[in-house]
């Protein structure tokens, strides 16, 4: 590997609205290396990547790439330099083939001859990385992780050689990430110099040369993966050391709370969404649910809550048949939700606080004495519930969306824990927030476990499910096709059943 | 603490903002029009607040938008926009007439309440029809209260000028043709007048001016509304069903319900807007009876920022406006229509200002979050 700086920030700085999102930041990328950048939701990762890739301009300092000084324009100045990102949103043409969308980001390549020279322009770009593109497959025919091989082609195409990734890894299921990171190291041979921008330090220590940690806008430092393991990682990220996870408290299965028993349902254009999903949840349990976004997973959370009336088979919560009862019945029946889309779904931006917290709660005769509000029963409430579950804020009365991400889902568990729900669904709960904030959040979500509700966990981070579940259900075509115990199968085994091999089991 | 005084501040700056705004705008334009604002400006004021008469004639304006400006922001707290109230209370205002011309005898204490609950109950009925379009078939309000304005005119034309016209009108031999209106309705159903009340503050205001007890009514309710909102679960539930649709029904609110409820209480509080007029000034429902109250309410509810407080100096100002105007048009020769113009300048200038505000506001929460 030769040691030449093949990019250089030098006191990079980048401010939006007097806020630095980017300060004083100075680290060099060598040529043919993996350079990972690490750091929290908002520690300015994508700020500096976007710097690069020529979508902002830095107010400070300077961008050096092949030893000159850059000052990018736009993304097509980038470009030229050989500069390309692999955005989190796949840019692509869904109706058009492969090799189209290839040919769209590069103006010069209209007509039939030099259609058929890109052709085989493609064909050797995807040979040398030992890819199996069909060139002539529609996109919207692919599966997220060769869309993600398109758009890396792309790239290729247009004469990159220094290469940025934004998240990469998190739309991909576990087989799909090991292709990937097979892929990053073969380009990296190739003398392709590879920048990951990620929060998954085991992806990270697995592929990189080089780690970049980035917190509050500032360079904490640059460490050489091999010198460094992921609590050190961790600690620089968030500038202490992790709390070790409590203990995990051997809770007795309660009684049967929440039984599906062979559901089926449609989604909103009228298609089969559930095909005879069966699972089984007992008090004191997290049931974690994985698998490939849109297999069932907004259904599943529907019929659970009462969103959805099932066109057949039984949701039972403690023996009750709850299918095709109301929102607000199945919800007084003990049924709680972390919605996957907080501000949305679980939040009304514009109102305070409080009133998020009591969100459908007013009636409740604690808060409401002959159709009449007690402001200061309420206040006192929520004054306790901020103070219990940690909740930065400045005054119950601003409005919740002035809170951060963390401290947004910290007021809808408050409001959703604080009924002491029999059954709680949690969809995505952490997707989005920084690690102090998923920690907290798992934190509350292991005791509810612990207070003896069935909590139904919805999840695309692996990760997350096997740490926090008993059991794990793998959803696929709507069905439950597999269920096992955290540890029973390797992360590769469960990417199988995710993609829809294997046989459909029987809950036991 | 400063800052929360400051957020505070800025709240109730934001519609005296866009009035001044407004004025400087309508001052341009008058300019480029050729006439003088300052004098203008200067008369309109001085006419308006300077005579009993023309303060009586600011209440008896004010009266109908204050319903109206209620009726449009109740709905759109819960995110119903009613364009509707037009109809709905034209509607309502004859079955108010129906019963204040079909019954007889009856002491006023009850005829007078009698004739206000039909006219709530027609204008909710009314109402009831788009927002079941909207609820259970998905129809938009804002198309179905346009068409059914129409259908509102033509059957109000249909019911004044064939099923219940007054053929037995006394007239003159040679002195013209009948009036196209309903009979004369009971004594007993005339809205109590406000003027001895009003000359106990000084304002001795003439008798042909019809400020009555709907005033005080349009205040109550709008302190009613204001209870709602601030006091009751229902008025929460309001707020964040048309605010956060979804939320509001993961939380377990019936969000449909809930706009049911609203859609109809703004119908039957349109049912109210006619009434100041029809039992104050008219002595029959005429189908030359006054229209347009039903929109003005739009421009009311918006300037009062959906406060239902707020509706109160909103509609007085209407009011002003109203009666300046034929003050300039009588003093200065300028046209009504200018007065017209700059009632829409100042809704354009509250929109703009309302938004720039707002996301200002929202920064400086921002700012004072954790």
């Amino acid at each position: 590997m030769q040691i030449r700086p093949v990019i250089e920030f030098r006191g990079v700085g980048k401010r939006f609205a007097g806020i630095a999102a980017n300060e004083d930041i100075s680290f060099a990328v060598n040529q043919g290396a993996v350079h990972a950048v690490v750091g929290e939701n908002g520690a300015g990762k994508t700020t500096l990547m976007n710097l690069l890739a020529g979508l902002y301009r830095p107010d400070a300092g300077n961008i050096l790439v092949r030893g000159e000084p850059v000052d990018f324009h736009g993304p097509q100045a980038a470009h030229h330099a050989g500069i390309g990102m692999v955005h989190q949103h796949f840019m692509l043409v869904e109706r058009f083939t492969i090799l189209q969308n290839i040919l769209l980001s590069c103006e010069s390549s209209y007509g039939l001859l030099p259609q058929l020279q890109a052709r085989q322009k493609v064909s050797a770009i995807c040979r040398r990385l030992g890819l199996t593109l069909d060139l002539d497959a529609t996109v919207e025919t692919l599966p997220v992780g060769l869309r993600q091989r398109v758009e890396i082609v792309k790239l290729l195409y247009r004469g990159g050689d220094i290469l940025i990734f934004d998240e990469p890894t998190a739309v991909l299921t576990p087989g799909e990430t090991a292709d990937l990171l097979e892929l990053l190291r073969s380009m990296s041979q190739q003398g392709k110099t590879i920048l990951y921008v990620s929060h998954k330090l085991s992806e990270v220590l697995a592929i990189a040369d080089t780690v970049s940690v980035l917190r509050q806008g500032r360079l904490v430092g640059t460490v050489g993966a091999a010198e460094t393991t992921q609590g050190q990682l961790v600690e620089m990220m968030i500038g202490r050391s992790l709390t070790p996870s409590a203990e995990r408290q051997t809770v007795t299965a309660g009684p049967l709370l929440l039984a599906l028993n062979a559901v089926h349902c449609r989604d909103g254009r009228r298609a089969k969404a559930l095909q005879g999903l069966s699972l089984q949840i007992r008090g004191g349990e997290i049931y974690g649910v994985v698998g490939v976004s849109g297999n069932g997973q907004q259904e599943l959370t529907g019929v659970v809550t009462g969103e959805i009336a099932p066109t057949g088979g039984a949701v039972k919560l403690a023996g009750d048949n709850i299918a095709g009862m109301s929102m607000p019945k199945v919800r007084n029946l003990g049924v709680g939700l972390i919605p996957e889309d907080r501000d949305r779904q679980g939040l009304v931006g514009a109102l305070p606080v409080w009133e998020n917290m009591l969100l459908g709660q007013l009636r409740l005769p604690q808060f409401c004495h002959r159709g009449i509000l007690s402001g200061a029963a309420c206040r006192n409430y929520v004054a306790e519930q901020v103070r219990r579950f940690g909740i930065r804020l400045a005054s119950i009365d601003q409005p919740v969306c002035s809170l951060s991400g963390g401290n947004r889902q910290k007021v809808i568990l408050a409001r959703e824990l604080g009924r002491q729900p029999r059954v709680l669904v949690a969809s995505q709960p952490v997707r989005g927030l920084d690690i102090g904030a998923a920690e907290m959040v798992h934190a509350q979500m292991m005791a509810a476990r612990e207070a003896g509700a069935a909590v139904l966990l919805i999840s695309a981070d692996l990760d997350e499910v096997l740490e926090l579940a008993d059991r794990v259900g793998v959803l696929y075509a709507g069905r439950i096709v597999r269920e096992f115990r955290p540890g029973e199968l390797s992360p590769v085994e469960i990417g199988h059943y995710m993609l829809g091999g294997g046989q459909a089991v029987k809950p036991q | 603490m400063n800052g929360r005084n400051q957020i505070l501040l800025l709240r109730f700056a934001a519609p005296v903002v866009s009035v001044l705004l407004a004025l400087a705008a309508g001052a341009l334009f008058m300019l480029v029009a050729g006439y003088n604002p300052w004098q203008v400006y200067a008369t309109l004021l001085t006419f308006s607040l300077g005579r009993a008469d023309s303060i009586g004639s600011i209440l008896f304006y004010a009266t109908p938008l204050l319903f109206a400006g209620l009726a449009v922001a109740v709905a759109l707290k819960s995110g119903i926009l009613n364009i509707g109230v037009e109809g709905q209370y034209l509607i309502g205002a004859f079955c108010g007439a129906w019963v204040g011309f079909s019954l007889h005898g009856l002491p006023g204490w009850l005829h007078l309440p009698l004739a206000v609950a039909a006219a709530m109950a027609g204008s909710m009925l009314w109402a009831l029809l788009p927002a079941y379009l909207k609820l259970y078939r998905g129809v938009h309000e804002v198309i179905s209260t346009i068409l059914l304005n129409y259908v509102a005119f033509s059957l109000l034309h249909w019911l004044v000028a064939e099923v219940f016209m007054d053929r037995n009108q006394q007239i003159p031999a040679g002195l013209g043709s009948p009036l196209i209106r309903t009979p004369l309705f009971d004594a007993a159903v005339a809205a109590p007048k406000l003027h001895g009340l009003l000359r106990l503050f000084g304002l001795d205001v003439p008798d042909y001016i019809a400020v009555n007890l709907f005033l005080p009514l349009g205040i109550l309710l709008a302190v009613g509304c204001w209870f709602l909102f601030r006091h009751t679960p229902l008025g929460y539930e309001i707020a964040a069903t048309g605010q956060g649709p979804l939320a509001a029904r993961n939380v377990g609110i019936a969000v449909n319900r809930v706009q049911l409820k609203t859609f109809l209480l703004s119908g039957a509080i349109g049912g109210l807007v006619g009434l100041s007029h029809l039992f104050g000034y008219y002595d029959s429902f005429d189908l030359d009876f006054p229209r347009n109250f039903g929109f003005s309410g739009i421009a009311v509810a918006l300037l009062a920022n959906n406060h239902p407080l707020g509706v109160i100096p909103s509609a007085l100002l209407f009011g002003l406006l109203q009666r300046g105007g034929e003050g300039i048009q009588a003093f200065l020769t300028v046209p009504m229509e200018l007065v017209v113009v700059l009632q829409g300048i100042m809704i354009l200038c509250v929109a703009l200002t309302m938004r720039w505000l707002d996301r200002l506001l929202l920064r400086r929460e921002r700012g004072t979050g954790a």
